[in-house]
C-alpha cells in the first residue's frame, strides 16, 4: 500500500511537470479562445454481498477530477487540447491513478491533419464491446465496461479525400492495462499484479507500434477498415510461480479490423470484425472475432418526447469459452427522456440473464449531474470466467460538479 | 413587322425580350397577383418566393442562446454555436457545437440535410472521442429538452409541405399572408401549421403548430429580423410558447457572420472531431 502511494506521488509530480510545461507552451498562443472546464465527481459504490476474498470491502467511495482545456489558434489551423484524469479510491490503491487522457497539438490545413502528443482515438460502432478500437489501452479500474481509455502517445497524419479519410498512427510508447488490486472488487482470482508485466518484444513499452485506418461515409453507410501492428493491448494472463498473482503478458500482434454501420430510418445496423495474429507460442492471440447487431428507436413515444431504443448484439470469438465474448448476446433498452435534465437510462442483460447492467444519468440544475451504474451477477458457477466476481453485484451513485 | 427596317427589327426583338423579362420577373417576384388561382397554388407560390429570396447566402455562422422556461418561470440556458453551408440543389449542411450546459460542453452535431432522402446526422462525444452516426427519423421529439422539436429546427425545404393560402392579414402593423401548410414527411408531430408571412420581405413572423389531434399546441413568434449582405433576413429572436404544458423556449441569435469561406471539407466527420 505504501509503495502504491509512493508511486502515485511520483505520478503526480511527473504529471505536474508535464502540465506546467504544456501550460507554458500553450500560453504563448493567444489565450482569447482558451477555456477550462473542470469536473469533480464524488462516487460511491456499494456491493450488496459480502466479499469472496477477505481483503475486499463492501463500500468503495472514490473521487475523480477531470480538467479539460482547449485552445484554437487565431487562424483556426491549430487546436491544443488537454484532458486530465485523477482518481482517488479509498478501498483499492490500484484504482487510485492519474492519467493524461489528452495533451495534443493538432494542425490541419487543406484536408491534411497532423497530430502530436498524448491522444485518444475511437474506432467502431458496436455497444456491447469495442473490437476494432485498438489504439488506446483500456482503463479497467475506471469502469469494467471498457469504455474508459488511457491516453496514448502518438504522432498521426490524416488526409480527408472524396473517397474517404486515411489515418496513419505512429505509437512510440505502450500503456499497460489497469486492473483492480487485491483489495478491489470486480477482480480476477488471483488478482493481476501489473508490476510483474512481461513483454514479448525486447523493447517492452518502447516498442513502436503502427496503425492505419481508412474510413468513409456514403449514403446510409459508414465504413472503416483498420490495421494494427505492434504490442497487443489485451494481455494474456499467466499465473506467477508462487501462484499468488496473475501476470500480464503483452505480445506482438497484427490485427485487421472492419466496422460498418448502416443507418436506415430508425434502424442502426452494426458490424465489427477482427482477425488478430501473433507468433505461434502465443496461440491464444491467434483468433477471429465478430460483434453484430442493431439498435432500433421508437422516437417520441405517444407524443411523450421519450425515445425508447432496443439494442441487440451478438458476439462470436473463435477462442471459445475462455473469453467473455464468445457466443454472447446482449439485449438492452435505452430510454432517453429528452427532458430539460437530459435524463437517460440504459439497462441490459446477456442472453442467459446472469449478467445484467444498468446505467443512467440526469443533470441537476446547470452545473451538476447525477449518475447511476449497477451490475448484477446471478447463477454464475465455479467454472465461469466471472466466478471471482459473482458476489460483486453493486450499485454506484456519482455526483459530478462542473465548473 | 416585316416592313420594318433592320434597326427597328432589332429594337422590336429587344422590346420583345424585355417584355418577356418583365413577364418573367412579375411571375418570379409577385406570383400571387398574376398567376395563382386556387388557394393551394397561391400558398405554394408564396413558399417558392420565400425560398427564392433566400438563395445565394453561401455560408454563415452564429451563436444561439436557448432559454428554457417552465410554467413557474424558472429558466435554464443552453449555448450553441452553429455553422451553416448552403448546398445548391440539396438541403444545407450544418455543424453545431454545444458550449452549455457544462456536462455536454464540446459535444457537436453534424447534419447533411436532403430534399428527397432522409438527412444524414452524426454526433461527436468529446470525452470518448466517438463519432456516432445517428438516426434522423426523430422529427417530433424535443430538441435538448426544449419546446422546439427537431422538425422545427431542420432546414425548411419547399417539398416538405403542402400549402394553402388563407387570407391577407395584419400582424403587429405588418401586412402578412396567412397560409396553412401540412407536413408531407413521415412522423411529423403536426397535422398542420398556420404561418404569417411578411408581404414585403417574405419571412415568417408567426407560426401556429397543431398537434396530431388537431389542437393548437405551440405558437412561434420570430422577431428582431435583420438583413445581412443587403439581402438575407435572419431573426434575432424566436419565441416558442407551448399552450398545453405552459412551458416556453426562447432562441436568441447573436454574431451572425456570412462569407466565412466554408467548404464541404468543413462539414465532414473529420471536421466534426476537430471543431471546438
Amino acid at each position: 500500500m505504501n509503495i502504491v502511494l509512493y508511486k502515485r506521488q511520483m505520478c503526480w509530480s511527473r504529471t505536474f511537470k508535464v502540465s506546467t510545461l504544456a501550460f507554458i507552451l500553450f500560453s504563448h498562443a493567444q489565450l482569447a479562445l482558451a477555456e477550462w472546464t473542470n469536473e469533480i465527481e464524488l462516487e460511491y459504490r456499494y456491493f450488496f454481498n459480502e466479499p469472496q476474498f477477505p481483503e475486499q470491502n463492501r463500500h468503495a467511495p472514490s473521487i475523480v477530477y477531470k480538467p479539460v482545456w482547449s485552445h484554437v489558434s487565431e487562424s483556426g489551423n491549430s487546436v491544443f487540447d488537454f484532458r486530465g484524469y485523477a482518481r482517488y479510491d479509498d478501498s483499492d490503491g490500484q484504482r487510485s491513478h492519474v492519467d493524461i487522457n489528452e495533451l495534443t497539438w493538432l494542425y490541419s490545413n487543406n484536408g491534411w491533419e497532423f497530430k502530436s502528443g498524448i491522444g485518444k482515438v475511437f474506432w467502431g460502432v458496436a455497444e456491447s464491446q469495442h473490437l476494432v478500437d485498438i489504439v488506446n489501452q483500456t482503463d479497467l479500474v475506471d469502469a469494467l465496461d471498457g469504455e474508459t481509455k488511457l491516453g496514448q502517445p502518438m504522432f498521426s497524419i490524416a488526409r480527408a479525400t472524396d473517397f474517404g479519410t486515411f489515418d496513419l498512427f505512429i505509437l512510440p510508447y505502450f500503456r499497460e492495462r489497469t486492473f483492480p488490486g487485491e483489495q478491489g472488487r470486480l477482480r480476477t482470482q488471483p488478482s493481476v499484479n501489473t508490476d510483474l508485466a512481461v513483454y514479448e518484444s525486447e523493447d517492452k513499452r518502447s516498442h513502436v507500434d503502427f496503425a492505419f485506418r481508412w474510413s468513409h461515409s456514403f449514403d446510409a453507410y459508414d465504413v472503416g477498415i483498420s490495421y494494427f501492428d505492434g504490442t497487443g493491448r489485451e494481455p494474456l494472463l499467466s499465473i506467477s510461480e508462487d501462484n499468488r498473482f496473475l501476470i500480464p503478458n503483452y505480445v506482438q500482434i497484427k490485427q485487421i479490423g472492419i466496422d460498418v454501420q448502416a443507418t436506415f430510418d430508425a434502424w442502426l445496423w452494426k458490424l465489427e470484425a477482427i482477425d488478430r495474429s501473433a507468433s505461434r507460442q502465443f496461440d491464444a492471440q491467434n483468433f477471429q472475432a465478430v460483434v453484430a447487431g442493431f439498435e432500433y428507436t421508437f422516437f417520441d413515444v405517444a407524443s411523450s418526447g421519450i425515445d425508447v431504443g432496443l439494442v441487440a448484439e451478438y458476439s462470436y470469438d473463435s477462442r471459445g469459452e475462455s473469453t467473455a465474448f464468445n457466443d454472447y448476446s446482449l439485449f438492452a433498452v435505452r430510454l432517453a427522456f429528452n427532458d430539460e435534465q437530459s435524463t437517460d437510462l440504459l439497462a441490459g442483460c446477456n442472453a442467459d440473464g446472469n449478467l445484467c447492467a444498468i446505467e443512467g444519468s440526469r443533470r441537476l440544475g446547470d452545473s451538476y449531474k447525477l449518475s447511476l451504474r449497477g451490475n448484477l451477477f446471478s447463477g454464475i458457477d465455479d467454472q465461469s470466467i466471472f466466478a471471482s466476481q459473482r458476489e460483486d453485484d453493486y450499485v454506484q451513485i456519482g455526483l459530478s460538479y462542473f465548473f | 413587322m416585316k416592313s420594318r427596317s433592320h434597326k427597328s427589327n432589332i429594337i422590336s426583338v429587344h422590346v420583345k425580350s424585355i417584355a418577356v423579362l418583365v413577364l418573367m420577373s412579375t411571375w418570379l417576384f409577385s406570383p400571387i397577383s398574376l398567376l395563382a388561382q386556387t388557394p393551394e397554388e397561391k400558398g405554394l407560390a408564396i413558399a417558392i418566393e420565400a425560398d427564392k429570396r433566400d438563395i445565394g447566402w453561401g455560408d454563415s455562422q452564429s451563436s444561439m442562446l436557448m432559454v428554457l422556461k417552465n410554467k413557474a418561470g424558472k429558466s435554464s440556458t443552453r449555448e450553441v454555436r452553429i455553422r451553416n453551408l448552403e448546398v445548391e440543389g440539396d438541403g444545407d449542411k450544418s455543424i453545431s457545437v454545444f458550449d452549455k450546459p457544462a456536462d455536454v460542453k464540446g459535444t457537436s452535431f453534424l447534419s447533411h440535410t436532403h430534399v428527397s432522402i432522409p438527412d444524414d446526422q452524426w454526433l461527436y462525444l468529446p470525452a470518448l472521442k466517438r463519432v456516432k452516426r445517428i438516426s434522423s427519423a426523430n422529427k417530433s421529439g424535443p430538441f435538448m429538452g426544449s419546446e422546439f422539436a427537431y422538425e422545427d429546427l431542420s432546414s425548411q425545404e419547399i417539398e416538405k409541405y403542402k400549402y394553402k393560402y388563407i387570407e391577407d392579414d395584419q400582424l403587429e402593423g405588418r401586412a402578412t399572408f396567412k397560409i396553412e401548410r401540412i407536413p408531407t414527411y413521415a412522423k411529423s408531430g403536426y397535422t398542420k401549421q398556420i404561418v404569417w408571412i411578411d408581404q414585403e420581405h417574405y419571412y415568417a413572423l408567426k407560426t401556429e403548430f397543431y398537434d396530431r389531434k388537431g389542437t393548437l399546441l405551440k405558437t412561434l413568434i420570430a422577431s428582431e429580423y435583420e438583413q445581412y449582405l443587403g439581402k438575407y433576413w435572419r431573426p434575432g429572436k424566436m419565441a416558442m410558447q407551448n399552450h398545453q404544458n405552459g412551458k416556453s423556449t426562447d432562441l436568441v441569435w447573436k454574431n451572425y457572420q456570412f462569407n466565412n469561406g466554408f467548404t464541404d471539407a468543413d462539414f465532414n466527420k473529420a471536421s466534426l472531431k476537430r471543431i471546438r
